[in-house]
């Protein structure tokens, strides 16, 4: 990789790379405080307690925000969660793809390499699926091949409907 | 960027084919168990057991040659060949013991059999692993489906716990890990262990990012290893999981935590061995004699071979020890480095496979009357009168406790052989003989098992009916653990000939 | 024949393994375990014949050897052989293990598929230490001889069996672990384990030292010699009858065996250091072991005991370093390894009928067991060392080797505390046998004592029978041994005792001169 410099580049180390971070950080920093401290400067200031509610215009929080949550949230952030992922495999791969399909040979890995990597995803999520997991009332599934689902524990987050 | 390299050519196919094989079976099972509606209990069981002897079926027939391959992401030849037909035996035994524990308690859990396939597949990319990427690759593969392997016993508070505590401290030392490899990569602009070897080679540089990133590595791996001070998960995690798990994770886990953490050492050892040998030391010693010291008092028999394992991956570390110690100190000694280095990775790979065919035995027997017992079921004491109700069974965790203790004529004590022998050539004597002092404190508690089962009387709670498939494969690795301790020398070359492909 | 003769000690060895194995395979009855087992001793002790009247060597050298590369391509060998010490002690144990079955034929009714099979497994892995002639291979067996034993003495002894075993397994891993350090380090001194390989190596004085210590540890444990001998009344009086004799009869030889065959000649700087404390801990061992055995009300504990005393003997006359001394100590394992056996053999005699081991419980025995009166009473006498019978050599010529040793510092005054062992040892036995079998018939229990049955007899009479034959022909023994005795210790460089002109030859055995035995002794004398 260090020796494989795009023509013209100069070649500043990992420090230079590392400087070029924290220069990135030092400007990202500055104009974020930038932007607030001249909205600070020009806005006019009336406090008031509504504003400091969670929600200002919605209803008055009540009791602890430290509830448990239904395991079913969690689920559904996971699925989210892995789709994001995959879209955010999918960019990088969509920029680069128009210049390297041309490429004899190499054009169709790339492309069934992503379809590989799709596949595989799709196939995680039929499998959710089919076990019932996105059902948001979770069925106890009757398997013909003779299960012992019904001996899985009573303390289990399961609802029968 | 204009130049781009193949990355997938015939050879590199023939690399992958292995890990193919594992990976698409996993998820082969996975769907087999999601969309087959006909399916009985034990066919998920049999596909796992076709899908690893395939893998094993193609290690044989298909030879990519020796190297780097892959973009350099992977190593092929013998040394990743060694490590799949290892993981792929584990695997092979795992799924049988599992297997005879789901018919009998009704639990039926279809999902242990393609996380299983995904553990070892991230073991055999662990051991295989010419790329920091890859060893996170691996490493992550593999960590994220033992964690719910822990936790396999829903319901089960304590399994829960060991899944947890595992997930969150793993969380934690694959963070070490990551920060160590940045270093790492820090200091040498690449993450390709080829490459990394010759930044390492030329020296200069900013060497505190190189030390403080292995040091950062070696936290890493010491947790997988289940190196003291960062054991502190294992007793707990072994005892929860249940304990076709436990012997998995106690021998397959720890394979892959010494494949890689030989294939670090040996990378940074030109630089880095006047640092990772003075600490290595200590964390050894302290490993094996805390382990052992530690398993004395235990009453549940997993939670003493829990502390076993720590113990013995301090014997292990001896050998890493070992490797580096000519590295070290009087330059008159690194004209030794490839002779010692050879014979302590053997050593190493030797106990490895030793390690793993009687750990699996004892813990065959145990998974399967740790399953009958109920609540107490692994409690030593209920061991007492075995031998005269499960003869076979007896006999079988006898062998292995005392093959684990070192005895001859079983293979705990040709390993330890080869062990404390490349230990003596290294001209480490007082190492060697901390480490027989360890072995001698560990008879006591494998014999405090024994003397249960064979000396004590049968109490009115006993244990019954015959899970004759386990016990019988159980008995048949504690035939092999008799068997290599006879014959050894054809292995050992074997793991010799293993060890001479590998860069020194 | 041919294929049994030409590996005769494998055979030999493993034989009684082989045994072991179809035990726990085919053999399902217990009557038939026991005939089968029987069977295979004494097939045992047929094929050991072989060796005993084969074995020719003139100058006491290795003879039937059988070598095999085993690791690392020959640099570790399978490698048994047989020389004139292996040779008697080989005999001992082939001669006790049809016994030690035949005894246990009543005495065992629990699990005697896999109390045989144990017993034949002890045997093979016995016969297997005397013959190694590569380190690893030696290490090996001596390890692999634990396993068995602490079965024998864990589940079948008596009430506190579970303590002894464990003490006795850690007692004797504790000094084998150091040894193998020592052996590996050897081993790379040596580039090979073979025996003579270690044998060729010149070390220097205070590696010697240090080597010698690791390996004397783990022979003086196993003899065992006085401070480390804890273990050894435990392990006797918790055993059951069959293991007593075998671990006094054999097992304890092994440490004395491996000092002469091992410790002594590997260091001979180390011997010189250390051969002050080892006869002077011999002659403690000696009148310790007597005096305790003096107040046993129990009379295994004291035979237990009165072994501490005899191998004290042994191995003063190993470290008395003079060739009477040591054939002496090789003669003295023999003849306790017969007198203690057929004692322990006869205790649980008397244990089977009565359950009982205490003296005081018995008194005029003679009258209702007069047999076993009689058979006690010789094997008694030998023990204690009366003239004629075998005992009386191996101590006398221990005695006369530690008197005209050169290298010990005192060697008359231990000689003169030494013997003072051995009227001790009249003392206790003589009393011993007073308070048993003389006198009026007082406990009821003992009315209906049946006398010694014909398997009885049939275990007991042999030994009795080599107790005089030995006692009147020690030379049978002797004329085999010395000559691989002196190749043994020829890396010492013993130096002839300058007054061996002073105790003329002939005050040997006591009138029973046998020729072979004093010519080489003379020429031993003038070298």
């Amino acid at each position: 990789m260090t020796n494989n410099l795009p023509v013209g580049a100069v070649d500043v180390g990992v420090t230079g790379h590392f400087a070029t971070v924290l220069v990135f950080v030092l400007v990202g920093f500055a104009f974020a405080g930038l932007a607030l401290g001249v909205a600070k400067l020009l806005r006019p200031s009336a406090p008031n307690p509504n504003k400091l509610t969670t929600y200002e215009c919605g209803e008055l929080p009540r009791g602890s925000s430290w509830v448990r949550f239904n395991v079913r949230f969690y689920l559904i952030a996971l699925f989210f969660i892995v789709f994001d992922v995959e879209i955010i495999f999918l960019f990088p791969w969509a920029v680069v793809f128009k210049q390297l399909y041309p490429v004899p040979g190499l054009g169709a890995v790339v492309f069934w390499e992503m379809v590989i990597f799709l596949s595989i995803l799709s196939l995680g999520l039929a499998y959710v699926w089919v076990k019932g997991d996105l059902d948001w009332v979770k069925k106890l599934i009757e398997r013909p091949g003779g299960t012992d689902q019904a001996a899985v524990p009573a303390d289990e987050e399961v609802t029968a409907p | 960027m204009t130049h781009f390299e193949m990355p997938l050519d015939a050879t590199s196919w023939s690399v992958l084919l292995p890990y193919l094989v594992i990976g698409g079976g996993g998820l082969l099972v996975m769907l087999v168990d999601a969309f087959v509606r006909t399916l009985k209990k034990d066919h998920l069981s049999y596909l796992t057991l076709c899908v690893f002897l395939a893998s094993i079926v193609v290690q044989i027939a298909v030879h990519p040659g020796e190297g780097p391959r892959l973009g350099g992401m992977l190593l092929a030849g013998d040394w990743s060949r060694f490590f799949n037909y290892l993981f792929a035996g584990i695997g092979i035994m795992t799924t049988i013991f599992a297997t005879g524990i789901y018919d009998r308690d009704g639990r039926y859990r279809p999902e242990f059999y393609p996380l299983l396939l995904f553990t070892v597949l991230g073991m055999m990319v662990l051991a295989a692993a010419n790329d920091l990427l890859a060893v996170f690759l691996g490493l992550e593969t593999m960590s994220l489906a033992t964690y719910i392997l822990a936790g396999g016993v829903r319901g089960n508070v304590r399994s829960s716990e060991a899944g947890f505590k595992y997930l969150v401290l793993g969380g934690f030392s694959s963070a070490f890990l990551l920060m160590g490899m940045a270093l790492l990569y820090g200091y040498a602009g690449d993450t390709n262990f080829d490459a990394i070897a010759r930044v390492l080679a030329t020296g200069g540089g900013a060497t505190i990012l190189v030390t403080a990133g292995s040091a950062l590595m070696l936290m890493g791996f010491g947790f997988k290893v289940a190196m003291v001070p960062f054991h502190m998960w294992t007793p707990d995690v072994y005892d929860g999981a249940p304990a076709y798990v436990t012997g998995f994770m106690a021998t397959a886990v720890k394979a892959a935590g010494f494949a890689i953490l030989l294939r670090v050492a040996l990378l940074l050892q030109p630089q880095l061995a006047w640092a990772w040998y003075p600490v290595l030391t200590v964390f050894a010693v302290l490993t094996m004699s805390l382990g052992n010291l530690v398993a004395l008092v235990q009453n549940n028999i997993k939670r003493m071979l829990a502390w076993s394992s720590i113990a013995h991956a301090g014997y292990l570390l001896l050998g890493v020890v070992t490797l580096l110690s000519p590295a070290v100190g009087d330059p008159a000694r690194q004209a030794l480095a490839r002779t010692v280095g050879e014979s302590a990775a053997s050593a190493v790979l030797f106990y490895l496979v030793g390690y793993s065919l009687m750990n699996l035995a004892a813990f065959g027997v145990v998974n399967v009357l740790s399953n009958r017992g109920g609540e107490d079921a692994d409690d030593i004491n209920r061991y007492a009168g075995l031998s005269r109700r499960r003869p076979v069974a007896a006999a079988t965790l006898a062998v292995a406790l005392l093959s684990l203790a070192g005895i001859p004529p079983f293979v705990g004590f040709m390993a330890k052989f080869y062990l404390f022998a490349a230990v003596v050539k290294a001209g480490l004597v007082p190492l060697a003989v901390i480490g027989v002092i360890n072995s001698l404190v560990s008879v006591y508690y494998y014999l405090r098992v024994i003397v249960v089962m064979y000396m004590k009387d049968t109490e009115a709670d006993s244990y019954d009916g015959v899970e004759w498939v386990s016990v019988a494969t159980a008995g048949a690795l504690a035939a092999l653990v008799l068997y290599l301790g006879i014959r050894p020398d054809a292995f050992h070359a074997a793991a010799a000939s293993v060890i001479r492909q590998l860069p020194f | 024949m041919s294929f049994i003769t030409d590996h005769i000690l494998t055979w030999v060895t493993f034989l009684p393994l082989l045994g072991s194995l179809l035990l726990w395979t085919v053999v399902r009855r217990d009557d038939h375990a026991r005939v089968f087992a029987l069977a295979v001793a004494l097939a045992d002790f047929v094929l050991s014949l072989h060796l005993w009247f084969r074995y020719d060597g003139p100058g006491g050298q290795d003879m039937f050897t059988e070598k095999v590369a085993w690791l690392f391509g020959g640099k570790i060998n399978y490698h048994l052989a047989c020389d004139g010490i292996s040779l008697v002690l080989v005999m001992l144990t082939t001669f006790l293990g049809p016994l030690v079955i035949l005894s246990a034929w009543k005495a065992v009714t629990e699990r005697v598929r896999d109390y045989m099979a144990m017993l034949l497994f002890l045997q093979a892995a016995m016969l297997g230490t005397f013959f190694a002639r590569d380190m690893l291979l030696f290490y090996v067996f001596w390890e692999a001889m634990l396993i068995p034993m602490y079965f024998i003495i864990g589940i079948w002894g008596g009430q506190r069996r579970i303590y002894a075993a464990v003490k006795f397994f850690i007692f004797t891993m504790v000094g084998s672990v150091f040894m193998l350090v020592a052996i590996l380090w050897m081993y790379f001194q040596a580039g090979g384990m073979g025996l003579e390989q270690f044998l060729a190596l010149d070390l220097e004085r205070q590696a010697q030292l240090w080597l010698f210590g690791a390996f004397i540890l783990a022979f003086a444990i196993k003899v065992p010699v006085f401070p480390l001998h804890t273990w050894l009344p435990d392990a006797h009086v918790e055993a059951p009858t069959a293991g007593s004799v075998i671990l006094a009869g054999v097992l304890l030889k092994m440490g004395t065996y491996g000092m002469l065959r091992f410790a002594m000649p590997l260091f001979p700087a180390g011997v010189e250091a250390f051969a002050p404390l080892m006869s002077i801990l011999a002659v403690i061992g000696i009148i310790y072991g007597a005096l305790v055995a003096l107040v046993q009300p129990d009379i295994k504990k004291l035979v237990a005991y009165s072994s501490v005393s005899h191998l004290g003997f042994v191995v003063l006359g190993l470290f008395s370093l003079t060739p009477l001394g040591v054939a002496g100590g090789i003669f003295q394992m023999l003849a306790h390894g017969l007198s203690t056996g057929a004692l322990f053999l006869l205790v649980g005699v008397i244990y089977e009928r009565r359950h009982t081991r205490e003296i005081s419980e018995f008194g005029g025995l003679a009258h209702r067991m007069p047999g076993y009166a009689t058979v006690f009473m010789i094997t008694m006498l030998a023990s204690v060392g009366l003239p004629g019978l075998a005992g009386f050599v191996g101590e006398f010529m221990i005695l006369l080797g530690t008197f005209g040793s050169t290298t010990l510092d005192h060697p008359r005054l231990l000689t003169a505390l030494a013997a003072t062992g051995v009227v001790l040892g009249a003392i206790y036995m003589l009393w011993m046998y007073q308070r048993m079998f003389f006198g009026k018939l007082t406990n009821e229990k003992n009315r209906d004592l049946r006398d010694l049955s014909v398997r009885e007899y049939a275990v007991l009479l042999p030994l009795v029978v080599f107790m005089f034959w030995l006692g009147v022909r020690p030379g049978m023994v002797l004329d085999r041994v010395e000559a691989s005795v002196e190749r043994v210790l020829a890396p010492l460089a013993v130096p002839a005792s300058p007054h061996a002109d002073d105790y003329p030859q002939h005050a040997l055995g006591g009138g029973t001169a046998d020729a072979p035995v004093f010519v080489v002794h003379e020429g031993e004398a003038h070298r």
